[in-house]
């Protein structure tokens, strides 16, 4: 057998070792480069963390051109298609409801309107109308000309009904305002 | 003194050592205790040192664990108890420190309060580290090899302490004055018969008996807790004398 009785008075407390001037200015030392370690690391974990956002943004957004570029190669827009596309884009976006109410608003019980035509690229609407007489026909061009929805209203021609006492058929042209 | 080697301060009855310095003190004043302790620490050359005290200042009792008890508090409770019942000691006056065991018989040792306290207070004035506080036995034993069944005696001055060992378990301890002209050997062999422990080696270290008998197994006294002890057991004697 040796030494084993676990016998001593002295102080177990973890304080007395602040009473050792070293012993404390290694606990101090020791704690301070602990801090400074935690503080290096966090900085680093932060800065990785943004550069993993960066790089999975950039991912995304590489991604995101790759599906574009494909999907453009897909439908192979030529430029007829591209023009039809916006053609009808135009005509969608007609003002239809300003165009009929004027309409509305010019009509007279001597005319009868037999076809409206717009043209989108020069935003003119083509009337063809039938009227009981001139007269009813030169009316309605000024009833046309007083709507403010449509400007520039001018007859682009009229013709005599054969075997129509009176009656004339004639194209009116206007431009349609911007709403 | 070995770079790595502690300064030793030696704690006798009523005085103290540490180098070639020495301070008296009235061991029922924890202020005149203090103040002695202070004056030797001043002179401390490192910032942590150890402290042996004499076996005549320390109370050494076994304790039997009780086959209900396991717990530490159980363990103190009990050894609490046995001071008090053999020594006829307040508990409070004393800081009770045990080589605890959860089955078996174990070494307990009492120092006084008051000199524990003036020690903590010095030692904090001065700036140094109280690395250990044991009592010369326990030092002794912590240094010694012996088998498994073994009486250790240990005399400093005229004041002897004896312990049986039987594997881990401290199952018989005396500490007493005895006189230099009595064989330490003796003095044990009596006390093992007392205690009926059987066939035992024994190992003796006497700091006034240098020669040595043929009986037992001699530990060589020129130590320096011995050699600071038995200085200031001497100066005790001669101002009782």
């Amino acid at each position: 057998m040796s030494g084993w009785l676990a016998i001593d008075f002295a102080l177990r407390r973890w304080t007395a070792w602040l009473r050792d001037p070293v012993a404390l200015l290694l606990v101090i030392a020791t704690l301070v480069t602990a801090a400074l370690w935690a503080m290096a690391a966090s900085n680093q974990r932060a800065e990785l963390a943004d550069a993993e956002r960066q790089l999975r943004a950039e991912e995304r957004a590489r991604e995101r051109t790759n599906e574009t570029t494909r999907s453009l190669r897909a439908a192979r827009l030529t430029p007829a298609r591209a023009r039809a596309v916006n053609d009808a884009i135009r005509r969608l976006n007609l003002p239809w409801e300003a165009i009929l109410g004027a309409l509305n608003d010019a009509a007279t019980p001597q005319v009868a309107l037999l076809s409206l035509d717009p043209d989108p690229t020069s935003g003119v609407v083509r009337l063809t109308a039938e009227a009981r007489t001139v007269d009813a026909m030169l009316t309605f061009h000024r009833r046309v000309q007083g709507q403010p929805a449509l400007a520039g209203a001018a007859l682009a021609k009229h013709e005599l009904l054969r075997g129509e006492a009176g009656q004339v058929r004639f194209v009116l042209e206007a431009r349609w305002s911007a709403p | 003194m070995s770079p790595f080697t502690r300064e030793l301060l030696a704690i006798g009855v009523d005085r103290a050592a540490m180098q070639d310095a020495a301070a008296s003190f009235d061991a029922r004043d924890e202020i005149s205790i203090r103040d002695a302790l202070t004056g030797l620490l001043a002179n401390a050359r490192r910032r942590s040192v150890d402290v042996v005290l004499a076996d005549a200042v320390v109370r050494y009792l076994t304790v039997a664990v009780p086959a209900d008890a396991g717990r530490i508090d159980e363990l103190k409770a009990v050894a609490r108890l046995r001071l008090a019942e053999l020594f006829d000691a307040d508990p409070i006056d004393w800081r009770l420190e045990a080589d605890w065991r959860a089955r078996g018989a174990f070494l307990a040792c009492a120092m006084p309060a008051r000199l524990l306290r003036a020690l903590e207070s010095a030692s904090s004035a001065q700036r140094v580290r109280i690395a250990h506080i044991a009592p010369l036995f326990v030092r002794v034993a912590n240094e010694t090899t012996f088998k498994r069944q073994a009486w250790l005696a240990v005399r400093v001055g005229t004041h002897a302490t004896a312990a049986c060992f039987t594997g881990a378990n401290c199952v018989a301890v005396r500490s007493a004055p005895l006189a230099t002209g009595i064989a330490l050997s003796g003095w044990v062999a009596r006390e093992a018969e007392l205690a009926a422990t059987g066939e035992h080696e024994l190992v003796l270290l006497d700091a006034d008996n240098p020669s040595r008998a043929a009986t037992g197994r001699w530990i060589d006294p020129a130590r320096r807790d011995v050699a600071l002890l038995h200085a200031l057991a001497r100066a005790e004697s001669e101002v009782a004398a």
